[in-house]
């Protein structure tokens, strides 16, 4: 019989969905458990009892009138599951008839079980003998309590149960989500107290479960308890008649759509307008007896005004920055019409000079040669010099800006790069510069990132521009770039021996204009790291270095990673289109 | 004799064009110039002159400011690359502009103009260049009036 122990043992679940099965079809789920759980245990303790049974008893248990009951598993069972059961208010009918049920239940598991004939019925003997030992033992024990005893049992379970049924009826009205039960025909059954405030501004606890008026509580058998204040009835009423505003969920409801994840009624209720997230959910009835649909809300009103306000405040952030950007664009680009004419027209001015020059030089008249000569020859070209280089640096400022205004309002196109080729690209552009300033460039294989690939090909310039520019003239000049991939990221290297950075000025050197050295002899605007540090936020990258004043600098930068191979497939592609362009630092 | 090239310049700003024109002279140019400041001007003017009919029929360099009122520069460009008569189509266009970035410059270059001025230039720039495509029409026109003969 070990093996019928095991087949028990091994389809609890097959046994749940039987016993249930019959259960509905007898009508007996309208007394019964609603969670699956419960038949879960029911299932559990009569297998437990039946399987103890079948270890300790080799052959059928038979019995006879003189037994002393009590003394084995299975009628021990019997005798606790009369006491549970009678106290509860089960009548013995109930009880024994759906204790058929199981037995059946039991049997029908035996012939899903493919045995020979003969062990089939050895197996069903066994197990009617088992059943019939814990019906016997149940039945004594029922039969056994007199009559008071009795009552003094269901008095008491019934005081408990009363208890139970406070506290969750306390729990429902206590929480702060508001929650509707619904029928089957969108018709409020109960809402707790937190509903009930959306539409009564002095809402009275427990007062729609309390009603005298209220019909039979579809929800619990029995008649409805006739105590509290009266407050309003809801009960019965549609609940688009008192919470029109639920009209979506009522939609999905009513469609069979599963609850949306965020979906959001605005409400005109009792204290103002308030926004709500809305869930619904059926009942979990296993019995099928409480078919009532659950709405709960929950009140997102600050939260919603948080989040609007955040948005509408990006919005700003956005516009304002759109603004700045064209101002920019339009300020640097205006400015250069004026500026032409400044430095053409000094041009000119300083041509004229030379002229005049000449003609007094011709003449005879010494006081007028001595006393306008200086002028012309002198000073004024001087002036116009000044007048010249202010236009220029003028220009070459303005240039920066465009470049760095350009940067945040063109056209990103991300995608896999071979940084390999891009340096290539860049120091065959360099070629000229690198030969006459005698630098000797190294490089190691880099890996592949993802990035725009015209905007990295201007970091990667820069970087080396200024390595180049601030250069140790002491030494011979090696600047080495190195990289290196990390589990998301490709990591860069441009390393110089150059003068060095110091720790002072580290901090600065990404801001627009800022310049190492404003009177040294490095030409440059100071925009080429400000460049490089809004393409590298365009890019998802990032840039910090290393350096020492006197010994040199590391910078590193960081993009997003990428396979070698993608960015090969990628090139593959590009060759033919694209032009080798690269960009002058500024 | 040999006929001389006229200058058209299509410049909207005044002060653009007086530098321009003090520029060329000053640098030994004497051709007659002729200014616009738009340019839908240049290509009526352009229709007036062929319609008159005559043998005479000017060679033109253009020197050509992007940005113009109603009608950019990039369409005057356009629209003399597209004229069926070749001395409109062949004509010598110098872009004069404060652009630039890279893909404007191809842009005139793929539309077919013949040499790109950055303001500001210096003097020496631009009377260099326009002397260059003078030469040119010259050897041109010397061809011509060879073969003619």
């Amino acid at each position: 019989m070990d093996d019928l122990a095991s087949l028990i043992e091994r389809n609890e679940n097959w046994l749940i969905k039987r016993i249930l099965h019959y259960a509905k079809e007898r009508g007996y789920t309208k007394y019964t458990s609603t969670l699956e759980e419960a038949w879960r245990l029911s299932i559990s303790g009569l297998s437990a009892s039946l399987i103890a049974g079948i270890k300790q008893f080799k052959s059928p248990p038979d019995f006879g009138p003189d037994d002393d009951l009590g003394n084995d598993p299975l009628t021990s069972f019997g005798m606790l599951s009369a006491q549970r059961h009678r106290r509860r208010g089960v009548t013995l009918a109930m009880f024994l008839g759906l204790m058929k049920y199981y037995r059946q239940s039991y049997m029908d598991l035996l012939y899903t079980d493919s045995v020979p004939r003969e062990e089939l019925d050895k197996r069903s003997h066994f197990l009617h003998r088992c059943f019939d030992r814990i019906e016997l033992a149940f039945c004594q024990e029922w039969a056994g309590k007199n009559k008071d005893a009795v009552i003094r049992e269901l008095q008491t379970a019934s005081r408990f149960m009363t208890n139970e049924k406070n506290a969750y009826l306390t729990v429902f009205e206590s929480l702060s989500d508001p929650v509707i039960m619904l029928n089957a025909q969108d018709e409020i059954i109960n809402l707790n107290n937190a509903a009930a405030r959306l539409i009564d501004h002095q809402p009275v606890p427990g007062a729609h479960y309390y009603h005298p008026e209220k019909m039979e509580n579809p929800v619990s058998p029995g008649p409805s308890v006739m105590t509290g204040k009266v407050g309003k009835l809801y009960a019965g009423k549609s609940v688009l008649e008192l919470f029109p505003w639920l009209s979506d969920v009522m939609t999905n409801i009513r469609n069979e759509l599963p609850s949306e994840d965020r979906l959001e009624c605005q409400a005109a209720v009792e204290g103002g307008e308030r926004f709500f997230e809305v869930r619904h959910s059926a009942m979990l009835d296993v019995s099928e007896k409480f078919t009532a649909t659950i709405i709960t809300l929950r009140d997102i009103t600050s939260h919603k005004r948080a989040r609007d306000d955040r948005e509408q405040f990006l919005r700003t952030m956005s516009k304002k920055n759109k603004e700045l950007q064209s101002i920019v664009y339009v300020a640097s680009h205006d400015l250069r019409s004026p500026l032409v004419n400044i430095h053409g027209f000094s041009a000119i001015l300083d041509e004229d000079c030379r002229l005049l020059y000449q003609s007094i030089a011709n003449s005879d008249d010494a006081e007028l040669i001595e006393k306008i000569g200086p002028l012309i020859h002198e000073s004024i070209p001087k002036s116009l010099h000044f007048i010249r280089a202010g236009t220029i640096k003028m220009q070459s400022i303005l240039d920066g800006l465009l470049q760095v205004s350009r940067i945040g309002t063109v056209k990103i196109h991300i995608e896999p790069l071979d940084v390999n080729e891009i340096l290539g690209d860049i120091l065959d552009a360099m070629n000229f510069q690198i030969q006459q300033q005698e630098i000797e460039i190294t490089c190691d294989t880099l890996p592949a990132c993802r990035g725009d690939r015209e905007q990295i090909n201007q970091v990667l310039s820069n970087l080396i521009d200024n390595a180049m520019k601030y250069r140790d003239l002491r030494r011979p000049g090696h600047i080495h770039i190195s990289g290196w991939a990390e589990i998301d990221q490709s990591i860069y290297c441009v390393e110089d021996n150059g003068i060095g950075i110091p720790a002072r000025c580290q901090e600065r050197i990404f801001e627009m204009f800022h310049r190492l050295d404003p009177n040294g002899p490095v030409r440059g605007e100071g925009l080429g790291l400000s460049i490089i540090s809004r393409i590298l936020d365009r890019n998802h990258g990032r840039i910090w270095l290393e350096s020492r004043e006197g010994i040199g600098s590391k910078f590193f930068v960081a993009l997003p990673y990428c396979r070698h191979e993608q960015a090969r497939e990628s090139v593959q592609e590009d060759r033919g289109s694209k032009g080798k362009a690269t960009v002058k630092a500024v | 004799m040999m006929k001389q090239m006229t200058i058209l310049i299509a410049e909207d700003d005044d002060c653009h064009y007086q530098l321009a024109v003090r520029y060329l002279r000053r640098g030994g140019i004497s051709n007659k110039i002729v200014r616009f400041n738009n340019g839908q001007d240049v290509l009526d003017y352009l229709d007036k002159q062929l319609s008159r009919d005559t043998d005479e029929v000017l060679p033109y360099i253009l020197l050509l400011d992007i940005k113009m009122p109603r009608v950019s520069g990039i369409e005057i460009l356009q629209r003399i690359r597209s004229d069926e008569k070749p001395v409109i189509k062949d004509m010598s266009v110098i872009i004069l502009t404060s652009s630039d970035n890279p893909h404007d410059v191809k842009y005139c270059y793929n539309l077919g103009c013949n040499a790109y001025v950055l303001k500001s230039f210096e003097r020496e720039e631009l009377v260099d260049t326009v002397n260059w495509f003078l030469s040119r029409s010259a050897q041109e026109a010397n061809c011509n009036s060879r073969q003619a003969v």
